[in-house]
């Protein structure tokens, strides 16, 4: 029953796609360079680290520059999808209490904000690929997969995070807090080798696997087999906690947030 | 016998405690009230029914079980037709959308195509009269204005079932007399409405059958008048008694 209610909200497009652009167009009214600014942001950053970390290693600039960018794009979607699915059914308050509308529009509609923004990202690691000229091969259609399994695990990741927050407050608090950690703990603005035999310990972080599908094979040319290995691990245990939380939690966050 | 909209057996409902997440420093708990206590009710076509009690009695709360957003802890709610809900104002509207974009979103979140609402929009316009203010964002809006809008897309839609809470107060008088209108057409098709307030000459004006909750009980059930003037009773003797209260406690 709150299975199909659920997936229903996931299947009607039309209105989380609009409500997804709404919350787009709400955060960029007015200014002049509108959704853009995503890109420059972006744009901003990773020209700032490739210029100080760049500067301080003696490694090759074309290799760490598409490792930075592409690495940093995949970081932003996770990053956002973990930080706002606690936020997902909290946010949604007025509307949660004021109609019925299905949960998975609400997840639906914070996921499509993050593609969007993904989009915007992308544009630019492809002029980064296209400007450095780096040389790929077929095996880089394989990265279409891995933002496919993104979403895919960022949808889990919504539901469990969603309700677990909407109860437990002090979850919130502390997803932040480890994401931020998180930052640091996974290779982007490093490369692992670079940290010689305590590379070994990033294997142990799964965000370097999600990292790892997408960014191997555009910089390296290779499909990541141990990181695909652990990202459809993680997949399918994060869906059954999801199937859990829908069947047996959620009908009672309404009385939560 | 009119076909059967809405019916609710035996509803009761405690909030659960959220005060916070693991029990930890937990104020004494506060005896578990029942915000709904065994609520029964039904509601045929063509009816318009009233729920009246002071605030706090539960009848938001019973409206939410009945548009089956709070799931109650025992009892059972079965639908036969469309709800629509007219809540707490502005909700399920996004500030920033222009009046028309926020009618067409409330027509899609209620289940139609796009293209169906798009056709309704002329009418929206005419009923809410908002003329040329209808392509403003609605943060600009006033109380009335947004209510005018939310009110014309919820009877535009045609819902079977319209559950409304607190909230035709608002409004200026012209504006009253045709949301009353509409409502009584709404009644006079195959359709029913349930109007919850603590305004005694609201629900007057407004419904034929009234419920009375008082403290989550149905307290009284029946033709409105007589609702009311027990309800009416009930108040005025509690103000009575609060007031020997008082006196008693000047004299001591």
């Amino acid at each position: 029953m709150e299975l199909r209610a659920f997936f229903q909200g996931i299947g009607d497009v039309p209105l989380w796609w609009r409500l997804a652009w709404a919350d787009m167009n709400q955060i960029y009214r007015r200014s002049l360079i509108g959704i853009f600014w995503i890109s420059i942001s972006f744009l901003m950053f990773v020209g700032v680290k490739i210029f100080i970390f760049g500067a301080i290693s003696q490694m090759d600039m074309t290799y760490y520059s598409l490792w930075v960018v592409i690495g940093y794009a995949v970081w932003n979607f996770i990053n956002a999808s973990v930080v706002d699915a606690c936020n997902v059914f909290i946010g949604s308050r007025s509307w949660i209490l004021g109609t019925n509308m299905s949960l998975g529009t609400f997840v639906a509609q914070s996921i499509m904000r993050h593609i969007i923004s993904l989009f915007f990202v992308a544009i630019i690691c492809i002029v980064a690929v296209f400007f450095y000229s780096w040389e790929q091969s077929l095996v880089t259609f394989t990265v279409l997969l891995g933002l496919v399994f993104l979403i895919i695990n960022s949808m889990w990741v919504h539901i469990v995070l969603g309700a677990l927050c909407a109860r437990h407050r002090d979850v919130m608090h502390l997803v932040q807090a480890v994401m931020h950690v998180m930052f640091f703990l996974t290779p982007i603005l490093y490369i692992p080798k670079q940290l010689g035999p305590k590379a070994a310990v990033l294997n142990y972080n799964p965000f370097t696997h999600y990292l790892a599908i997408v960014r191997e094979p555009v910089v390296n040319g290779i499909i990541p087999q141990l990181s695909w290995t652990v990202v459809i691990c993680i997949t399918i245990v994060g869906w059954f906690a999801a199937i859990y939380t829908l069947k047996y939690k959620t009908r009672n966050i309404a009385f939560w947030i | 016998m009119s076909k059967l909209l809405l019916k609710a057996d035996n509803i009761t409902l405690s909030y659960p405690d959220t005060t916070n997440s693991f029990g930890l420093f937990r104020q004494e708990a506060m005896g578990q009230t029942l915000a709904l206590d065994n609520v029964s009710l039904e509601l045929f076509e063509g009816e318009n029914l009233a729920l009246i009690g002071a605030n706090g009695s539960g009848k938001s709360t019973l409206l939410r079980v009945l548009a089956q957003i709070y799931p109650p802890n025992s009892g059972r709610v079965a639908s036969y037709g469309d709800i629509q809900t007219l809540f707490n104002m502005g909700i399920g509207m996004k500030q920033d959308l222009t009046g028309r974009q926020n009618a067409v979103l409330m027509g899609m979140i209620a289940g139609r195509p796009r293209q169906e609402v798009l056709e309704m929009l002329p009418e929206i316009i005419e009923f809410s009269e908002l003329g040329s203010v209808f392509d403003q964002p609605v943060r600009t809006y006033s109380r009335g204005m947004a209510m005018r809008l939310s009110f014309a897309v919820a009877t535009s839609l045609e819902p079977e079932i319209l559950l409304i809470d607190e909230w035709i107060g608002a409004g200026d008088e012209r504006f009253r007399t045709k949301a009353q209108e509409r409502l009584a057409d709404m009644v006079g098709g195959s359709r029913g409405f349930i109007l919850a307030s603590h305004n005694v000459s609201i629900v007057k004006q407004y419904c034929h059958r009234a419920i009375w909750l008082n403290g989550g009980k149905v307290a009284k059930e029946g033709p409105v008048e007589e609702v009311l003037r027990a309800y009416i009773e009930h108040t005025h003797l509690n103000k009575e008694k609060n007031r020997e209260e008082v006196d008693a406690e000047n004299f001591s």
